[in-house]
């Protein structure tokens, strides 16, 4: 009902907001996400994978370019740990390079939608008003297409390629960070080092960039991770139906896709393995996502 | 321990124990690397009728104390020491225990009207809950007492507000729905930790006026946490000056304002800004922080601020003294005759 | 009731000018005053579906005032009453609906952008909240530089001498420059605050609330070091705060806003000894007073009413212990009580000074 503030009393304001200061101060939101066993478990999970993915194929080498016809859909055996695919792959080397593309695509994809939303909803958020609402009604428009059509739709138009797949994903994955950024610049921008910066003259994109997407970090990265998630479950669902990578780069989705074909002639060698490693993938994602959104406080924190 | 406070207002003296009785409370919170030990040895008593005031600035303790009073305190707290309230100890006591005091026997105001409502609940129904959970009261009964409670804490036209939401209404009409709800149990003591501070000045001297009539209707003891020094002034019969969690000084409303003993109570009211302040002169200050409560330190906390500190200052923790229910602990007291001129001797 | 309408009032002058009616430039023989609101106005549309009945919020309703060079005026009132609208209009954080902002003279909405720039700072704000009024992420000088990078034209080693002269003078360490703000308390907080405002070294600092939210033995020190920044740097405050005591004691000339308006203005000793208005009456007798004895007892009735749909005739009337008939069909003029003093009553608590 009021048009100003209260005076509040003095200490009062001070914990709410030193809390707040706290939870995002350097370093305590790492140690906090270091006593997390989970959140630590989903990390070492992915550095794992990362490292199986990049650093596996120096150590454990096998030919992924040559078709071996003859050696066609061998199982688990001498020479070969995981068997052999279709077409004479080694199962295990090919788990390797799919990997490298998944995470490519997702770690790529994640990016842009990030920085997309991020720079979108800050934007939107900060300038409010007529702006904000033009610039959220196209989000809200965008949203409303079926992702997946919309996916295969720019699938089929564009030449199969690793880039073609970041930019895909990303474009239709920047519209969930928009929304929460924008979230977080409307509660920030009557913030009091909002206004000051603005009395001194500060121009809008360097308040933007120094007063509201730095005190957001908590969430984007938060969502960053979660975005990680969700793009290697499109990249895999993608490729599951037909739409990536031309062989023999493969990923994942088309390593289970492929594999599927097979499943009655009990060529299990070829499904699990991928299907696994997408799993624990995306699980581990979420475990970091979750350990950093508890490490922040971002359910609790009042505003 | 404590002689028994002379009352401002020309009454006899209650026949009765104290309300509520503190003997050596100890709170400690515990953080994940560090304690805060918030309140230490700190010992006081409320009397029927009497307002007594928890006196100090930010980070003395005096909320912690508050909160330790009405039942409270988070998980992390270990509380030692004694709580009597009407002979019932609550240190101690259990999460079930502690919610049958609350409400029945200790009701609690808080400093923000709009947190302490909950918006989706109807205003009848929020101040009429404590009878019903306490004295098993049914819902018409409830809202009986509740719209009777409403008229009495000054809320115009109070059959009609029972049924809106606390939005609807003002800062100031929000927090007399707070204290209406804290008081319809009829509650012995009233805890209210900075009522006022988020009102405006108007509204603030309206309820305060209210919280000084109800004392004298209802017999209701209370304990009124406050920084604020004018509404010590204005309405407390006691005062507890708090410094670091511990008790700096305590008596009577006009000793304590007339001659304050305890250094940092002196420091504190030469600090103070009032109408008679001469305009731009320069103010008395008290240098430096207050300290860290997680760091255990010998010697008095005032120590490191103060204007008359010696050596055994830093060493050991004064012993208190007493005068007629006027306790301080402090080495170097003020006598009497400076007391006046303290506003000077901070400059 | 005519919405914005100008009260009849003449611009409350402090210091020297007290008793010369109108702003100044009227007559063109003194310097214009360093800021002027001429008329000024500012209301906010009723949001949507939810619009409060009645209409447009009017924050600030036709207001005159001008503050001279160096000197400190104070605006006092309490929740709703526009004083922080008034401040966000006079630092450019707002435009104003009606009316006009002139610093010396020169109205801030006839300037071209650069001058604008330029204008913007001479105008510097402190503000209420040590705690939010600091990005959290940034180390304490930064945070003062800001406005120097923001203005431009200063190379960066300078930058950095000014920032250490400007902490050295209102005491925050050299070390401390490079910590962040959590590491310090209000007090410390609030000086750094102040530190930002004098970066550009403005004629005029708006302080909203400086030391509301600071523990009593804070306030002292940083109201020594406004002073002292004061007489240092020949700056001009425009103070607005709740607490009469902090007013009463920093400002040369105070003005008492309700729902708005002024209703009162003139110099502290005067207007807190014998007020003319019932609003500064209640106010004061309110107000909190560190010497022990039942508090005197309100005079003031009711609740405040809804800025959207404010009170005929006089705003007040509905709370007044003296209102009567004519307060709610007549707006009251502001009349005169004393050199610089004037209050709009119709049934003022002392005699109207004859012309």
């Amino acid at each position: 009902m009021s048009l100003e503030n209260v005076a509040t009393a003095p200490g009062a304001k001070e914990s709410a907001l030193a809390a707040e200061a706290e939870a995002t101060a350097r370093g305590a939101w790492l140690r906090a996400f270091a006593r997390n066993p989970l959140a630590l478990a989903g990390l070492v999970v992915v550095v794992a994978l990362l490292l199986f993915s990049f650093i596996g194929p120096l150590f454990y080498h096998t030919d992924q370019i040559h078709t071996r016809l003859a050696l066609e859909t061998l199982p688990p055996g001498s020479g070969h740990p995981l068997g052999t695919d279709d077409v004479g792959y080694d199962e295990l080397g090919r788990l390797m390079v799919g990997g490298q593309t998944t995470l490519e695509v997702a770690f790529g994809a994640a990016a842009v939608a990030v920085v997309l939303g991020v720079v979108w909803g800050a934007t939107a958020g900060y300038f409010g008003g007529l702006l904000d609402g033009l610039m959220m009604r196209i989000v809200d428009a965008l949203l409303a297409i079926p992702a997946l059509l919309l996916l295969l739709f720019l699938a089929t138009v564009f030449r199969p390629s690793v880039l073609m797949l970041i930019i895909v994903v990303g474009v239709t994955a920047w519209l969930v960070p928009a929304r929460l950024i924008r979230a977080e610049a409307l509660s920030l921008r009557s913030r009091e080092y909002v206004l000051a910066a603005k009395t001194m003259g500060v121009r809008a994109p360097t308040i933007i960039f120094r007063h509201i997407i730095t005190n957001s970090i908590g969430t984007i990265l938060v969502n960053a991770t979660f975005q990680v998630a969700d793009a290697i479950l499109v990249v895999a669902a993608l490729s599951f139906l037909g739409l990536g990578v031309a062989p023999p780069a493969t990923n994942w989705g088309a390593m289970l896709s492929d594999g599927l074909n097979y499943t009655y002639s009990g060529f299990w060698w070829l499904t699990y393995p991928p299907g696994i490693a997408i799993v624990l993938t995306v699980l581990a994602f979420n475990l970091v996502g979750d350990g950093l959104r508890d490490a922040f406080g971002l359910d609790t924190r009042r505003r | 321990m404590s002689a028994q406070a002379t009352q401002r207002r020309d009454e006899p003296p209650p026949a009765t124990a104290p309300v509520l009785k503190v003997t050596g409370l100890d709170v400690d919170i515990k953080l994940p690397h560090s304690v805060v030990r918030a309140v230490q040895d700190v010992s006081l008593e409320v009397w029927p009728g009497e307002t007594v005031s928890i006196v100090g600035e930010s980070g003395c303790g005096k909320s912690t104390l508050g909160l330790a009073l009405a039942g409270l305190l988070p998980p992390e707290a270990v509380t030692r020491g004694s709580i009597s309230l009407g002979g019932r100890e609550l240190v101690g006591l259990g999460e079930r225990q502690l919610r049958a005091v609350r409400g029945a026997e200790v009701g609690i105001v808080f400093q923000d009207p709009m947190t302490s409502l909950n918006p989706t609940k109807r205003i009848g129904a929020q101040v009429g809950e404590a009878l019903r959970l306490q004295r098993g009261a049914s819902k018409a009964a409830a809202l009986r007492a509740a719209a009777d409670m409403l008229d009495r804490v000054g809320l115009p036209r109070p059959r009609e507000q029972l049924d809106r939401f606390p939005h609807e209404l003002s800062g100031g009409m929000r927090q007399r729905v707070v204290i209406a709800s804290a008081l319809i149990c009829e509650p012995r003591l009233l805890v209210a930790d900075e009522p006022t501070t988020a009102l405006d000045v108007t509204t603030q001297a309206q309820i305060l006026e209210l919280f000084d009539g109800l004392s004298d209707e209802l017999g209701m003891a209370t304990l009124l946490v406050t920084h604020d020094m004018g509404v010590v002034a204005g309405h407390a019969d006691r005062v507890f000056v708090m410094y670091a969690g511990r008790e700096a000084e305590t008596g009577t409303t006009e000793t304590i304002f007339e001659t304050p003993r305890h250094q940092y109570t002196g420091a504190l009211l030469g600090s103070i800004l009032r109408m008679e302040t001469p305009r731009k002169s320069r103010l008395g200050t008290i240098p430096g922080r207050p300290p860290d409560l997680t760091a255990a330190e010998a010697g008095c906390p005032f120590a490191p601020r103060c204007a008359a500190a010696s050596g055994e200052c830093t060493s050991q923790l004064p012993d208190a003294s007493e005068e007629d229910g006027h306790r301080w602990s402090c080495y170097h007291p003020l006598a009497t005759t400076e007391t006046k001129r303290i506003p000077e001797a901070q400059q | 009731m005519n919405a914005g309408a100008t009260r009849n009032a003449k611009g409350p002058m402090s210091g020297d000018q007290a008793g010369e009616a109108g702003g100044a430039g009227e007559h063109g023989q003194a310097a214009p005053p360093l800021l002027e609101l001429v008329d000024v106005s500012k209301h906010y549309r009723g949001s949507g579906l939810w619009s409060t009945a009645g209409g447009p919020v009017i924050a600030v309703a036709g207001v005159n005032l001008a503050v001279p060079a160096g000197s400190s005026v104070g605006i006092v009132g309490e929740s709703g009453c526009g004083k922080s609208t008034l401040g966000r209009l006079v630092v450019g954080l707002e435009k104003p609906t009606g009316g006009d902002v002139r610093l010396r003279g020169r109205p801030v909405a006839a300037m071209g952008r650069r001058e604008r720039r330029a204008a913007r700072y001479e105008i510097q704000m402190m503000f209420q909240d040590p705690y939010a009024a600091l990005n959290p992420r940034m180390t304490l000088d930064r945070i003062i530089e800001e406005p120097l990078r923001a203005r431009g034209g200063i190379s960066r080693a300078d930058r950095r001498a000014r920032v250490r002269r400007l902490a050295e003078e209102v005491g925050i360490a050299a070390a401390q420059l490079n910590r962040y703000p959590r590491e310090l308390s209000g007090g410390q907080r609030q000086r750094v605050g102040l530190a930002r405002a004098l970066a550009t070294s403005p004629a005029l600092i708006v302080a909203d609330e400086p030391v509301s939210a600071l523990d009593v033995s804070v306030r002292s020190q940083i109201l020594n070091l406004m002073t002292d920044l004061q007489a240092e740097h020949h700056i001009g405050y425009l103070m607005v705060s709740h607490d009469l005591t902090v007013i009463h004691y920093f400002t040369d000339h105070v003005i008492v806003m309700y729902l708005g308006q002024f209703v009162e203005s003139g110099p502290p000793e005067e207007l807190f000894r014998a007020p003319a208005h019932h609003y500064t009456r209640a106010l004061i007798d309110a107000a909190p007073n560190p010497v022990p004895g039942r508090a005197a007892a309100t005079t003031i009735r009711g609740e405040l009413p809804s800025a959207a749909a404010p009170p005929s005739g006089c705003r007040f009337r509905t709370r007044c212990p003296a209102a009567q008939a004519v307060c709610a069909e007549e707006e009251p003029a502001m009349r005169t009580f004393g050199p610089g003093h004037q209050a709009a009553c119709h049934f003022p608590l002392k005699e109207v000074m004859p012309a």
